[in-house]
């Protein structure tokens, strides 16, 4: 077991150092980046002034390198070993990409970047006085936004957003497990009867609706039309309201309470807990109905237990045992949140973050959130299959 | 949702295997013959036996096999049937308020530059005029066939690129149709607009035939660093230009230039005639439409003006709450990234600027008037004097289209080879001696009664620490044009200063104060005074980024990130008290989710940068049909749709 | 229209087959008709791939005509011609919204059914292969999904999508794969190889699921006393996987490629969204709903019938899968 463990943490080790340097790549490869709209306004600017804002950001260094520094912090310029320097012309980076021009013998040409224009290297001597480089990840700096709040710690955005995802999804996860599961067992017991094809029709029709049409759907009823209609309404959106507001039955409401808050939670809450319900309530019924076969339930039953204490006692327990990774699998997810929900709702989240981090190519905050799933997501993974040998001696962990 | 994560991850593969595929294809290539530097065939028996070339990459040289054509541009122009285009995407605008969105040029009607003479060739939709020359043109339509095609049999399609905004592929499938109509196959590619407005791709890299986006029209026509011959962008000059279309004409080159290097509005006005005419005879940027824009706003608001070439705040001294309230919630779009103008230029961070800091005049309604200045400089009543001075070589100048760099970012100084402007307005080529240029110098005035909101009156050393701290290099701004045109400055008083500009420099819009101020009295956090503090520094500081002092009429106490801005009003303001004591700004990214909050009455203004254009506005008129206590205001935005015409490929 | 179409398929190769097979399948088709709503969903589904088939037929316009200022019209109006009727009305650019949604149908169906069959396959391969080998491979495999989980997939998309515009001519899609689906879909060549080039994406994740599915399968039975009993009887592994592991993985199969087929037409839909999927003007049912999800405060009539045959298909599918894994499982309520 112990074997195990340490084989597992070195493997979960590589993954996420592979699965880091895939994710900055990729982010850093794809069209975008903070230059994108520097020319969507009529501005006159010459090459010393675009090279000069993708040095700003970084950008005339070479990828390894880039990663290497926001990774670890270095290089941070050259290697001096006892007042003597090393590497100093090193190059790591390229001011202006040479480009030139492929002319094909049957007409055709192709533009290509090929090398670095004379005079135009990044050597490790350069980088000693750049302002913007970060420690480093492993050493807990997350480095600076380029966006979102531009020149500032990305840590702190992550943090101011991390409460409300957590509460959202928190409250949706409960939610989820205590409709999911009776609804899962009751319509596995009663297979084809009333509740099981109501129940069933239900959870698929969750499953079946795009999410951000269900969203909207809910606030054109529940907040538009019912507000017109002068019945009770809900909020759009928002976590909170910032003026205090009256709703026909429930009364006045200060902006800023519990009250308010929860109010605002019901929305969003319930498109994610109907999501999760129609998934889980389904997989508990499955594995429930593959109890319910198995001879030792026929066993119980043959003793005549109460038809009660076999399901709650015997087949329950066993059911649950595949679900315990599914709850464990959505840990990680709810510290990601729930992109489309919290934008549709306006939900001040991590999930939203991450949408804007992305729309507006802002890579150092998109970064540390992708790392930060990609390491729960790992964890997740290990916790489940230690978790599945404690509760399935069939299981060896080898 | 886990689903949906592992549909993404496996586009990786797909992903890996193209990149791998288009790595592979072209190393095969180069590997096979590296000349560099000439323009020679080399014959190689390789498997391939395909020879290739490599040359240093220049000038778009080679015209477009259709787009070159002057008779197919004009026959798409024609083929065009742009009040549908409008009526697709603007089904609530009548046909009056269709005509102003209208555009024959590349200024809109509105501004005072457009010219609607007769000398400007106009294209009425008409299918028969366009057909026919397409069919002069040499793409001809066969029997029964339903695309042109020329005497090798090509068929008459050209690649028609834009962005995935919903309003776009409306009028994009709408302007398919209609070019298939005419026997030209357009192939719609609606790409993301990171990879359209890329720095690495799509217009910046010239890389489409027709292109669709907009430009943000301003108070000023400007156009130099659209359609100037110098402004192409190239491979050798780093692609850096906006003139994606590769247009030069010497003619309309000469006259955008001039327009924009003078400060008499009647010479203005005639070379922008002049430039007009050419525009559109040459037919390189079909003006489609100007975009129809949407303010909405609570009844209950009063002197909600807003305007198609200002942020709406602009006038927020002057609102009121007609229940007598005193908070008032407003929704933005977007988060602004920071609240240092000088590194974040976008729209929400304007709109909340100018309730912070002020801005030194307002553009209203297509011009400029004064605001935290006491006037607009101008040569008439003073305030900018063009003097007569004789420069020899090595002295600092700006060139004939006003540019104080080359190319390559160095700074210009007289020498042989340069084309100036005389004094006596014609462009020379310096060959030695001395020559007369015109030199501005410029006096701008502010409001003496500027204070900073902690009370503390706005004095010289703050325009100073501007000057010192905006013209810095490292400071992380984009554009220093204005800073290199500038020779010297004198700090006369606490609200005034003179500039004294290059010779040569005649921009015509020298009477906008190029230097801000800062609040040099500001101690930090951590004790250090700011006018202290290293440039680099600056972005990172909250004083500056997140809690600035300005002397506009609003205070910023609180950023709730991601959330809301809480704004609260200055005592100090130099106008006088403001109505309205609270301003929260709400971040909504939805602009769905922004209506239903104007509907549920949480929010209470919505400005044009998050209501759109879109079917929201159609929403936000029903609502104040149906009875709604809101008001709409929907005009042509300065902002205009049109379709760029590549007339070079590589 | 692979489940709608499977029994049949049995039915006829049944009336030939052996006395016990015909009983057997008598037993499997009595249990799935005990699945009342399955039933129902079959009805649905065929009536869907019905009017795929005869979109030329049933539609009164063609999917592309536009027509504007008859923009938005009311289910049920008479057309510019005065004779045709807009059974559902017409979209922003007056297109006709029956049509499109008919001519749709033929393509998310299409495009749904093969990439959940290609993705079955490459699962059973991948995951049987990794679950019975074990090991060393089975680690490198496993870790290899998990590490793919972890990739982000937002720049992914981005990144394709820039790739496709860029190369949309140098990606080698064989021509006579878009010239059956042009042929199939009715569309052209041209608009084709997006299709497949889409149905090629939503195979490259959806695979994953299979394949662990598969593997999950492989190792519970491969710890069964009848594997460790055949293998003592000298039965080869090829033999194990076909007869032991294949049948085991057929249940779950079905009822993951059953969610599957609903889940691909949903992804078509955010890829359409995202500007990546198939575009306009070449109808699907998800970037139909992706362009009418902004007028839902005005029109909500447009979203909800382009998110109608997606909901009705997507639940169709879940219900004929329900009742088919009732149907398989042998051991089930016998």
């Amino acid at each position: 077991m112990f074997n195990y463990l340490i084989r597992r943490l070195f493997q979960m080790a590589i993954v996420l150092f592979l699965s880091t340097m895939a994710s900055y790549a990729l982010l850093n490869l794809a069209p975008g980046g903070p230059l994108t709209f520097l020319t969507s306004v009529q501005r006159r600017m010459n090459q010393e002034d675009i090279a000069r804002v993708r040095a700003y950001f970084e950008l005339d260094l070479f990828l390894p390198v880039r990663f290497s520094r926001w990774l670890t912090g270095f290089p941070r310029g050259p290697i001096t070993v006892g007042g003597q320097t090393y590497f100093a012309d090193f190059v790591v980076g390229c001011r202006q990409p040479r480009e030139v021009e492929i002319r094909y013998s049957d007409g055709r040409r192709e533009l290509k970047t090929v090398g670095c224009r004379e005079g135009q290297d990044v050597t490790l001597a350069d980088l000693v006085d750049r302002p913007r480089s970060s420690k480093g990840i492993i050493f807990g700096d997350l480095g600076n936004s380029w966006q979102i709040t531009r020149d500032r710690p990305v840590s702190a955005v992550v943090v101011s957003r991390l409460p409300r995802t957590l509460q959202l999804m928190m409250i949706s996860l409960v939610l989820s497990i205590i409709i999911g599961i009776p609804i899962g067992v009751i319509s596995a017991v009663r297979q084809y009867s009333a509740f099981d094809y109501t129940v069933t029709s239900m959870a698929f029709f969750g499953s079946s609706m795009p999410t951000f049409f269900f969203a909207l759907l809910m606030i054109l009823i529940f907040s538009i039309t019912f507000k017109r209609m002068g019945w009770v309404y809900l909020p759009p959106g928002n976590a909170e309201s910032v003026k205090d507001y009256v709703i026909p039955f429930i009364g006045a409401v200060d902006a800023g309470s519990l009250k308010d808050n929860i109010l605002h939670l019901i929305m969003p809450v319930s498109v994610l807990t109907l999501f999760n319900v129609a998934g889980w309530s389904r997989y508990v019924r499955t594995s429930m109905l593959e109890v319910l076969r198995q001879d030792y339930v026929r066993t119980a039953r043959a003793k005549g237990l109460i038809e009660r204490v076999v399901i709650a006692k015997h087949a329950l327990r066993n059911a649950l045992i595949p679900f315990i990774t599914l709850v464990v699998f959505s840990i990680p997810a709810a510290f990601g949140g729930a992109i489309i929900t919290e934008t549709v709702f306006n939900w001040p989240g991590m999930g939203r973050l991450y949408f804007d981090a992305l729309g507006r190519t802002d890579y150092p905050v998109a970064m540390a959130l992708l790392l930060i799933t990609a390491v729960l997501t790992v964890v997740a993974t290990l916790v489940c299959d230690v978790l599945y040998t404690v509760v399935d001696p069939r299981i060896r962990l080898s | 949702m886990r689903n949906h994560k592992n549909a993404m991850v496996a586009l990786a593969f797909l992903t890996i295997a193209s990149v791998l595929l288009a790595a592979c294809g072209t190393q095969v290539v180069t590997q096979i013959v590296e000349v560099t530097k000439e323009v020679e065939v080399v014959q190689t028996q390789l498997v391939e036996a395909t020879t290739v070339v490599e040359v240093e990459a220049a000038s778009f040289t080679k015209p477009h096999p259709l787009l070159g054509d002057i008779r197919v541009r004009q026959g798409i122009a024609y083929c065009t049937n742009r009040p549908q285009l409008i009526a697709s995407v603007y089904p609530f605008v009548d046909a009056e308020g269709q005509q102003k969105q209208l555009m024959d040029t590349n200024i809109p009607r509105a501004s005072w530059a457009a010219y609607d003479g007769p000398e400007i060739q106009k294209y009425p939709f008409d299918a028969t005029k366009g057909q026919a020359l397409f069919d002069e043109a040499g793409w001809t339509l066969a029997e029964g066939a339903t695309y042109r095609t020329n005497a090798d049999g090509d068929e008459m399609n050209l690649k028609f690129t834009t962005t995935t905004a919903a309003f776009r592929q409306t009028w994009a499938a709408v302007f398919e149709k209609q070019m298939a109509a005419c026997g030209l196959r357009i192939i719609r590619l609606h790409a993301p607009a990171s990879w359209w407005f890329g720095s690495t791709t799509g217009l910046r890299h010239r890389d489409f035939e027709l292109g669709a986006y907009a430009w943000v029209g301003e108070t000023d026509p400007k156009g130099q660093t659209l359609y100037a011959c110098n402004q192409i962008n190239v491979p050798e000059n780093g692609w850096a230009g906006q003139n994606y279309m590769g247009w030069c004409n010497q003619v309309a080159s000469d006259a955008i230039n001039a327009a924009n290097n003078t400060l008499v509005r009647e010479e203005r006005i005639a070379h922008y005639k002049t430039f007009q005419i050419e525009f559109a005879k040459d037919m390189v940027s079909l003006p489609v439409f100007q975009r129809a824009e949407g303010n909405a706003a609570s009844s209950n608001l009063v002197n909600f003006k807003p305007s198609a070439t200002e942020y709406y705040t602009w006038n927020s001294y002057e609102w009121e709450l007609a229940d007598g309230g005193d908070t008032l919630v407003l929704a933005l779009s977007q988060e602004p990234a920071s609240m240092y103008s000088l590194i974040e230029s976008a729209a929400v961070q304007r709109t909340v600027g100018w309730m912070i800091f002020d801005s030194s005049m307002s553009q209203y309604d297509w011009d400029f008037q004064p605001a935290a200045v006491a006037e607009l400089s101008s040569v008439e009543n003073g305030m900018i004097q063009i003097n007569e001075v004789e420069v020899k070589e090595g002295d600092p100048v700006v060139d004939y289209s006003g540019t104080p760099t080359d190319s390559e970012g160095n700074l210009l100084t007289l020498t042989s080879g340069l084309k100036v402007k005389t004094s006596s307005g014609e462009d020379v080529e310096f060959s030695g001696g001395t020559v007369k240029m015109n030199q501005l110098v410029a006096t701008y005035e502010f409001q003496p009664t500027l204070t900073w909101s902690d009370g503390e009156p706005v004095k010289k050393a703050d325009f100073e620490l501007a000057y010192k701290n905006d013209c810095d290099p490292a400071s992380g701004a984009v554009d220093y044009s204005t800073c290199q045109s500038i020779q010297s400055v004198d700090f006369t008083s606490d609200n005034e200063y003179t500039v004294t500009y290059k010779p040569g420099y005649m921009n015509s819009l020298s009477f906008i104060p190029p230097i801000a101020t800062y609040p040099s009295h500001q101690v930090l956090s951590d004790g250090r005074k700011l006018a202290d503090v290293p440039t680099t520094e600056w972005s990172g500081l909250k004083e500056i980024a997140e809690t600035p002092l300005g002397f506009g009429p609003y205070i910023l106490t609180n950023w709730e990130k991601g959330v809301k801005l809480e704004l609260t009003a200055n005592p100090f303001y130099w106008r006088g008290e403001n109505k309205v004591k609270n301003i929260t700004i709400l971040i909504v990214q939805d602009t769905q989710q922004a209506v239903a909050q104007l509907l549920s009455g949480d929010v209470d203004v919505i400005g044009s940068e998050t209501l759109g254009a879109g079917a929201e506005v159609q929403t936000v008129i029903d609502a104040q049909a149906a009875g709604d206590p809101i008001q709409v205001l929907i005009e042509p935005s300065a902002t205009w749709e049109h379709i760029d015409m590549n007339l070079f490929v590589p | 229209m692979t489940t709608s179409t499977m029994p049949r398929a049995i039915d006829l190769a049944a009336a030939e087959a052996m006395p016990e097979e015909v009983s057997q399948f008598r037993v499997i088709l009595r249990r799935f008709l005990r699945h009342k709503l399955a039933v129902a969903s079959l009805f649905v589904l065929a009536a869907i791939v019905l009017i795929a088939i005869l979109a030329p037929v049933i539609s009164p316009f063609d999917p592309t005509d536009i027509e504007v200022g008859n923009d938005f019209l009311a289910p049920g109006s008479v057309g510019r011609d005065g004779v045709r009727i807009h059974y559902l009305g017409t979209d922003t650019i007056g297109r006709d919204y029956w049509s499109r949604i008919t001519y749709a149908a033929r393509i998310s169906l299409t495009v749904a059914v093969t990439a959940q069959v290609a993705s079955v396959i490459i699962g059973i391969l991948v995951g049987s292969i990794s679950g019975y080998l074990g090991g060393t491979v089975d680690a490198v495999v496993m870790r290899g999904v998990e590490f793919m989980l972890t990739i982000p997939q937002l720049p992914l998309l981005l990144i394709i999508s820039s790739l496709v515009i860029q190369n949309q001519e140098a990606i080698p899609v064989p021509e006579v794969l878009t010239n059956f689906m042009a042929w199939l879909l009715l569309i052209q060549p041209r608009d084709a190889v997006q299709v497949v080039l889409i149905i090629a994406i939503l195979v490259s994740f959806g695979w994953l699921q299979d394949s662990r599915l598969m593997r999950g399968v492989v190792l519970s039975v491969k710890e069964q006393t009848f594997t460790e009993a055949s293998r003592a009887l000298g039965a080869s592994d090829l033999r194990i996987i076909l007869s032991h592991m294949i049948p085991n993985a057929i249940a779950p199969m079905i009822v993951s490629a059953s969610l599957g087929l609903s889940g691909f037409i949903i992804y078509e839909a955010a890829l359409s969204f995202l500007g990546l999927g198939i575009q306009d003007p070449t109808p699907t049912w998800g970037n139909m709903l992706s362009a009418a999800q902004s007028f839902m405060f005005q029109h909500p009539w447009l979203p909800l019938v382009s998110g109608t045959p997606i909901f009705l298909c997507s639940l169709a599918f879940n219900f004929v899968g329900d009742g088919v894994r009732d149907a398989l499982d042998p051991r089930l309520k016998l």
